[in-house]
């Protein structure tokens, strides 16, 4: 109780406010992200106290995570990469005429996940860090390895096209200097090519380039469509939030399990929540169509991810992904050295840090839905001053994120990528999964190599093994399921 | 020959063909294995070997729909075949916007850091408005419009990320420093 009085102070109160709206701000805009919020905020912290400081943080955390939904629903850009899959059901139902209840589903749902995972936090911290310090090279092979494996079920119709779609995103994202020997792969002694290709310069790339190339097309083939508002209530009826509990809780879990492996982070639990909801769903036609389904997978996970990768930070002095590598280096600042010690010698500060994340995402909550008809009104602008500013923004985004000019030819090089997969068919979402994952899964697979010498330890080890299994007999269950569809398309 | 099964032959013709450059690249990256280590080169090769697996698989799917497609379905295909031709003439404009929406792309990367961001998001912005424009019609009032928002966005995102996140972007021609 006397944590909470603390907190309630104008100064700490304020401090959050201000956190989350830029938080947002950062997160809303397509090429800024979190990251850069929390690191450009950082230097401000260093006069401040210890829980000032940190909330800071923690408010811009989440603020960052929050908003990237406002730009996926609304210019089927994700603001940040934690809401990459968010554009497949938030901007279709925006598209379908529902931007605002697409809206609403997004914002109560990425609170939903916010307090999720901070009540895991503050419930089980210890306990899920040292289930997560589990984890070996083995593990986390197996643990991507069965995420790749959802590939086939985000085929839209063709599964052979969606295999060849990750297979290249899988190539794609080897360009560079390769883990473990630091041997460079298809660089063509382009010096820029060693650093690979930047996850932003590809999400901007296949989304935000390809959106302005179909707008153009779209526009020169049937004009441009008009936006209606139509939303009431938080976006959804009671009866919809009990029928999504299930989903709910699948993506929330599979959010926080990402969350607290170190390493991993919330682009790849959002999509990895979204493909799961998806293959475990009595409805996966519905997913990509614009359905709350697609929407509460993607921002329940992304959300509750944040919670969890708090977890290992705070328990084991691991940061979970980038962002709380920032806000580490931030505790390191006021003399806190996070690790199981920290329950101890500043168990106050943790309390604190809980009740700011919670303050964050009530306030996250209200500005996002009070700022809706605001959001949605940004679409009566002409769609020709709308998408070329936001052009604009997206090649600064990607420019301003490493301070390379390369990073911005490859925005272009996967717009063309992205346009020509639209053209021909051939899905996207398995190429991104792919890109995003491969580094982490071939780094794991060599490093257990180098570590036990042979391959017999991913199979024998309990949590290994159940997902490669897992993994490949839910793989070919969906390559024959296929395979018997396409059969009876064929007979038809 | 439908257009789906076009698609499918450009896909799986373009993507055999990835797969062999893939597998020719792999050739020249160091083999440095380490224990157990697989090295640099295994997994892009096998990748690129699932890929034209994968390829020839699609490829054969097609010519097997190509071939099935009776006198009948051919009538329907025909029918199918005209619509999606009518589509592609009423496309042309749309496909010649695109390409001029993608050199604009280009044209504005290529000038970033040279000309600077702030006069060459001016010149990409007020250009991209002119090709997406709702009424395809150009007035010199729409110009000054477009001229006055794009001059205020971009030194306003110059103004936002120079003094507030303290990261310049590129000034070019216009950095008196030099």
């Amino acid at each position: 109780m006397d944590e909470i009085l603390t907190m309630f102070n104008g100064a700490t109160l304020l401090l959050i406010l201000l956190g989350s709206i830029v938080g947002i701000v950062f997160g809303a805009i397509p090429g800024l992200n979190a990251t850069m919020a929390v690191a450009l905020c950082l230097p401000f912290t260093y006069g401040m106290d210890s829980v000032n400081g940190v909330s800071l943080l923690l408010a811009l955390y989440l603020g960052g995570i929050s908003g990237g939904l406002i730009s996926a629903v609304l210019l089927r850009i994700p603001g940040t990469p934690g809401s990459l899959a968010t554009v497949w059901d938030g901007g279709k139902m925006a598209e379908n005429g529902e931007p605002g209840r697409a809206l609403g589903i997004g914002i109560t749902y990425s609170f939903i996940g916010n307090i999720f995972g901070i009540v895991c936090m503050a419930l089980i911290a210890p306990q899920l860090a040292n289930f997560a310090s589990r984890f070996g090279p083995c593990e986390y092979f197996a643990l991507i390895f069965f995420a790749l494996t959802l590939i086939s079920s985000l085929s839209e119709g063709d599964m052979v096209k969606a295999l060849i779609s990750g297979c290249a995103g899988l190539i794609v994202s080897m360009v560079g200097v390769a883990p473990m020997d630091n041997a460079k792969r298809f660089t063509f002694d382009i010096s820029d090519l060693n650093n690979g290709f930047a996850l932003i310069s590809m999400m901007i790339g296949f989304f935000a380039i390809t959106e302005v190339l179909d707008s153009v097309k779209e526009k020169q083939a049937k004009g441009y469509q008009k936006v209606t508002f139509a939303m009431s209530g938080l976006g959804f009826t009671i009866k919809e939030f009990v029928d999504q509990l299930g989903n709910m809780l699948r993506a929330a879990l599979v959010g926080l399990g990402i969350g607290i492996l170190p390493g991993i982070g919330a682009t790849a639990a959002n999509i990895l929540a979204y493909v799961t909801c998806k293959s475990t769903s009595k409805h996966p036609e519905r997913f990509g169509t614009g359905s709350i389904d697609g929407i509460i997978a993607s921002e329940t996970s992304n959300n509750a991810c944040c919670g969890g990768t708090l977890i290992p930070l705070i328990a084991l002095g691991i940061p979970g992904d980038a962002v709380t590598a920032i806000v580490l280096g931030g505790l390191m600042i006021h003399g806190i050295v996070p690790g199981p010690e920290m329950f101890v010698t500043n168990g106050a500060l943790i309390n604190d840090m809980i009740i700011a994340c919670v303050i964050a995402s009530i306030l996250i909550f209200i500005l996002q839905f009070f700022a809706i008809h605001f959001f949605v009104k940004m679409l009566y602008l002409p769609k020709s001053i709308l998408l070329s500013v936001v052009a604009c923004l997206c090649i600064v985004g990607a420019y301003a994120n490493n301070n390379r000019i390369f990073d911005i030819y490859a925005v272009l090089l996967f717009g063309v990528l992205g346009f020509a997969f639209r053209r021909l068919k051939i899905p996207t979402a398995p190429f991104m999964l792919a890109f995003i994952l491969e580094n982490y899964c071939e780094t794991y697979l060599r490093r257990g190599l180098a570590t036990y010498g042979s391959i017999d330890q991913f199979f024998t080890r309990p949590i290994s093994a159940v997902f490669i299994t897992v993994g490949v007999v839910s793989m070919l269950y969906r390559i024959y399921k296929n395979y018997k569809k396409n059969r009876e398309n064929l007979a038809v | 020959m439908q257009i789906d099964q076009k698609r499918d032959l450009i896909t799986s013709i373009v993507f055999f063909i990835f797969g062999i450059a893939v597998i020719m690249a792999s050739r020249s990256i160091p083999a440095k294995n380490v224990g157990g280590d697989i090295g640099s080169a295994f997994l892009p090769e096998l990748i690129a070997g699932v890929i034209i697996f994968l390829s020839i698989i699609l490829l054969a799917k097609t010519i097997m729909h190509i071939k099935n497609n009776n006198p009948q379905k051919a009538n329907k295909v025909n029918i199918q075949k005209n619509t999606e031709t009518d589509k592609n003439v009423q496309g042309f404009a749309g496909n010649r916007a695109v390409f001029t929406s993608f050199i604009n792309l280009c044209v504005y990367v290529a000038l970033f850091k040279p000309v600077g961001f702030i006069l060459s998001s001016i010149l990409f912005l007020v250009l991209q408005m002119g090709i997406m424009t709702e009424d395809s019609k150009v007035t010199p009032r729409k110009i000054v419009l477009w001229g006055i928002i794009s001059t205020v966005t971009a030194v306003l995102v110059y103004l936002i990320f120079y003094e507030i996140f303290s990261m310049p972007l590129p000034m070019g021609i216009l950095d008196l420093d030099e």
